[in-house]
């Protein structure tokens, strides 16, 4: 996994949910993050796409199952 | 092995029940044993004749002695179990007052209580009624406990009761002579319960079972020598207009009481009928009715029936 | 053949001993047979109409994949939305109530007629979404994708299953003993919440809500709660009886309720309400619009909420007061995504945020129970004037909700009471003990004692609605 990115979705994680002190680990799924739901969710994903300058396909940002998996394919989307 | 301790422990809360439920003084069918021990006059039915007829207020006009056995929601079938189980543990009354109108002979309006007699389905007539009267609850009765079970709210605080009277020796019920006196609720919107009560200009329509069961009941109080007489109270005069048949249906009850030789008396156009200050809902009074009906009544029986006969057996 | 109907218990008896038995071939045969009867039951129509919309959705199902298959998808997509459409007016135009609430003159199969139709076509629905997105590969087998479809258990009211999620279990092995008596424990504790709670509930509910009274404001709402209550115990009474059924079965069914009561959000409460439902809705409605408009942010999100509860309200039924229930919703999700929630720290504070919840889940559901737009007007009328406490709380609160003022009617009441706030107050450790897979005498005695002497029994209701 790769660290920089990691940091960075972490960074967006935080503007998303307004919460600056708030660390993710891989392993993380949408319950375990206060505020991440459906509401929210394809919110966070159009702050990572202009974060990153990259696009998802629809199939993508609802199959992925914890923040591990969302970090792995950003990685993929930027190289 | 649990399925066979379930179904044992089930027999052994049947019994319990049972027990629980025939020691209940509040309960008629268990409180008639206790009964006042001479009674001249019956009075029976649904609670119309329950909420409006005070032995205590008649038998102070008339001087004899009556008790009232009628029950609530109950339909001619119900009336005859009890008037069955009342003859079982007493003597014959010299009267029966027996409530018949238009809608005890329509099933719209009330029912066969089958629950009132779940204590007493191993009396063979009481068996074979509710079997025809409330088959649906009776092809369960054979599994155990099923007989509470299947109406439990109905059980659950009388068992509670019937083991408190049981115990504290109790054997009277908390309203002695059978009347329970009306609701002290307050009637606002009168069309409004008319429009509940009678649907769209209610048509009744005569039920087969009701006839048999009224012949029944009058035909049990003949073989044991009681006189029996027919009655309508009064219905709120404006109610009248809802029912188009009501006629029809009264001439049908007239014809009964021809074919079995026992008067109809209607007090139904009585002037008070006029007054809605009387009433609680179209055919209940409120207590101040309750009172003043009880006087007509107590001076009709003393006139029309009472002048002409021997004092009763029971007098005061 | 409702679930706790003793025509059921004989059926599933035979149906569970005969699936324990039989080689693993034949299970899906037996199982599909046993679907078709079941269903038949109800009605003969139905049969027909499920066996007719199954073919259909079988046979289009293959050729909507492709630049070609566009024109049959939407046809696809069109003939099973009218249906659910069509059986909701049908519904309306007879009474709109949904689950059995025990309502006065209700004629029970057609209520699951239309009720287990709108299920079954929702899930062709996404079955035909899923095989034109490739997410899935068309069934080859009619008779696998008719039991699929049709499977007893899930069919009256769910729990929604996909395609995908039954597909690779009906070749399975037979349950194993543990299974049967894990499922038997989850059963039990189905008729428990539907025969001792919701049905028991379900009288005071109908005092409130059926007679037009002239009730004051906390009765109202007490009848709101208690119906919120009554809801759930009867609809998570039913899935637990679904799944519990299925399991033995040997097929798992998914969870649809998770402890709702105890959310601390409206939106928390909709990811733990009818969750196989709000999946389907998030999946092929809510997440597709929201991904499409993500780039206008939370505009985005509620859009999609207005457009999710605009489709889940039709869905529900067709009328005024399904629409009102649906606007609530919309107003609580949309204040939740525009000014915050979440779970702030606190016991004190978590308390109070369940409560609000209750409280406007409850308010909701005030027009999802009403029978007519009239009725839910009055209601309203009633818990917005200047009476909400009433003079005579004997009166005017107790005798309704214990539905009589005798001693008798507050001694059931009180029970029933005890029970309910028994089950939710530990509701985890109660799910905890009917998911074990041990065999509990002691507690399955208790439970049934319970049952026979709490439990609501044949048309017990019978009384209640007599007039004098």
């Amino acid at each position: 996994m790769n660290e920089e990115v990691f940091k960075q979705v972490e960074f967006v994680f935080r503007q998303v949910f307004k919460r600056p002190d708030l660390l993710i680990r891989p392993e993380d799924t949408a319950t375990d993050i206060a505020g991440w739901d459906s509401l929210t969710h394809m919110t966070l994903i159009n702050e990572l796409e202009i974060f990153f300058k990259i696009t998802f396909t629809f199939e993508e940002v609802t199959s992925f199952k914890n923040t591990g998996d969302l970090v792995k394919l950003v990685t993929q989307k930027i190289s | 092995m649990v399925f066979v301790v379930v179904w044992i422990s089930l027999l052994l809360l049947e019994d319990l029940y049972d027990f629980g439920l025939k020691q209940n003084q509040n309960i008629k069918m268990a409180s008639v044993k206790n009964s006042p021990p001479c009674t001249d006059l019956l009075v029976h039915g649904p609670c119309e004749p329950l909420w409006m007829i005070s032995p205590a207020l008649l038998d102070q006009q008339t001087g004899i002695s009556s008790y009232n056995l009628a029950l609530s929601h109950s339909d001619f079938a119900d009336n005859y179990l009890h008037l069955y189980y009342y003859l079982k543990y007493n003597k014959a009354p010299k009267y029966l007052l027996l409530y018949v109108t238009p809608e005890s002979l329509d099933k719209h309006y009330n029912t066969f209580n089958s629950y009132r007699f779940a204590p007493y389905l191993s009396d063979t007539l009481v068996n074979k009624v509710v079997r025809e009267n409330d088959p649906a609850y009776f092809k369960w009765t054979w599994i155990p406990f099923m007989k509470y079970a299947y109406y439990n709210n109905r059980f659950n605080f009388d068992v509670l009761q019937g083991y408190k009277h049981y115990f504290s020796g109790r054997k009277s019920a908390y309203y002695p002579d059978g009347f329970e006196p009306p609701t002290k609720r307050a009637w606002g919107n009168h069309t409004g319960e008319f429009a509940q009560l009678y649907k769209e200009n209610t048509v009744f329509k005569p039920d087969s079972l009701r006839e048999k069961y009224l012949h029944k009941t009058i035909r049990m109080a003949k073989e044991k020598k009681i006189r029996v007489f027919l009655y309508e109270s009064p219905v709120l005069y404006e109610a009248l207009a809802f029912q188009p048949n009501r006629d029809e249906m009264i001439d049908r009850i007239k014809k009964i009481a021809v074919e079995e030789q026992v008067p109809f008396i209607q007090f139904e156009k009585l002037a008070m009928a006029k007054e809605k200050r009387y009433f609680v809902s179209t055919l209940n009074f409120n207590m101040e009715g309750v009172i003043l009906f009880n006087d007509t009544l107590g001076r009709f029986f003393n006139s029309v029936i009472l002048g002409n006969e021997p004092l009763s057996p029971c007098a005061k | 053949m409702a679930f706790s109907s003793p025509q059921f218990l004989i059926f599933f008896i035979l149906v569970c001993g005969l699936n324990f038995v039989l080689k693993n071939s034949a299970r899906k045969h037996l199982l599909l047979i046993a679907s078709l009867v079941f269903i038949g039951w109800f009605n003969f129509y139905t049969l027909g109409a499920v066996i007719f919309f199954s073919g259909f959705t079988f046979f289009i199902a293959g050729r909507v994949t492709g630049d070609k298959g566009a024109f049959i998808f939407y046809s696809g997509l069109m003939v099973n939305c009218l249906a659910i459409v069509l059986f909701n007016y049908l519904l309306a135009s007879g009474g709109l109530v949904i689950f059995s609430l025990n309502a006065v003159d209700f004629s029970v199969s057609a209520l699951f007629l239309f009720v287990g139709l709108s299920f079954y076509n929702l899930q062709h629905v996404a079955y035909l979404v899923d095989v034109r997105k490739k997410r899935i590969l068309a069934e080859k087998n009619f008779f696998d994708f008719l039991l699929i479809s049709s499977y007893f258990p899930k069919f009256i009211s769910g729990p929604l299953t996909l395609y995908q999620q039954l597909r690779p279990q009906i070749n399975g092995p037979a349950p194993q003993q543990i299974i049967l008596v894990q499922g038997f424990n989850r059963m039990l504790l189905g008729f428990f919440k539907k025969m001792v709670l919701a049905d028991r509930l379900a009288p005071s509910v109908a005092s409130v809500f059926d007679y037009n009274d002239e009730l004051p404001g906390i009765t109202v709402m007490s009848g709101a709660i208690l119906f919120t209550i009554q809801l759930y115990f009867d609809f998570s009474g039913y899935c637990d009886m679904a799944i519990g059924a299925s399991k033995m079965l040997g097929i798992e069914l998914p969870e649809n309720f998770d402890f709702p009561l105890r959310a601390g959000s409206v939106t928390e409460f909709w990811r733990k309400w009818h969750r196989s439902l709000i999946h389907f809705f998030t999946t092929y409605i809510f997440y597709p619009v929201s991904f499409r408009y993500r780039r206008f942010k939370k505009q985005a999100a509620a859009i999609a909420v207005i457009l999710t509860f605009f489709v889940s309200a039709l869905w529900h039924g067709i009328g005024f007061t399904f629409m009102m229930w649906a606007c609530c919703h919309m107003v609580y999700l949309l204040f939740e995504l525009y000014f915050g929630r979440g779970s702030r720290p606190g016991k004190l504070r978590r308390f109070i945020s369940v409560a609000l919840v209750l409280l406007l889940v409850s308010f909701g559901n005030i027009f999802f129970r009403s029978t007519s737009s009239s009725g839910s007007m009055h209601l309203l009328s009633r818990l917005f004037t200047f009476d909400f406490l009433p003079e005579n709380w004997a009166v005017e609160l107790l005798a309704p909700i214990a539905v009589g003022g005798h001693q008798a009617e507050q001694f059931n009441l009180a029970a029933t009471l005890f029970f309910v706030f028994f089950t939710l107050l530990f509701e985890r450790k109660i799910f905890e003990h009917a998911n074990v897979s041990k065999f509990r005498p002691l507690i399955t005695f208790l439970v049934i004692l319970v049952i026979f002497v709490f439990g609501v029994f044949g048309n017990a209701q019978r009384f209640i609605y007599m007039q004098f």
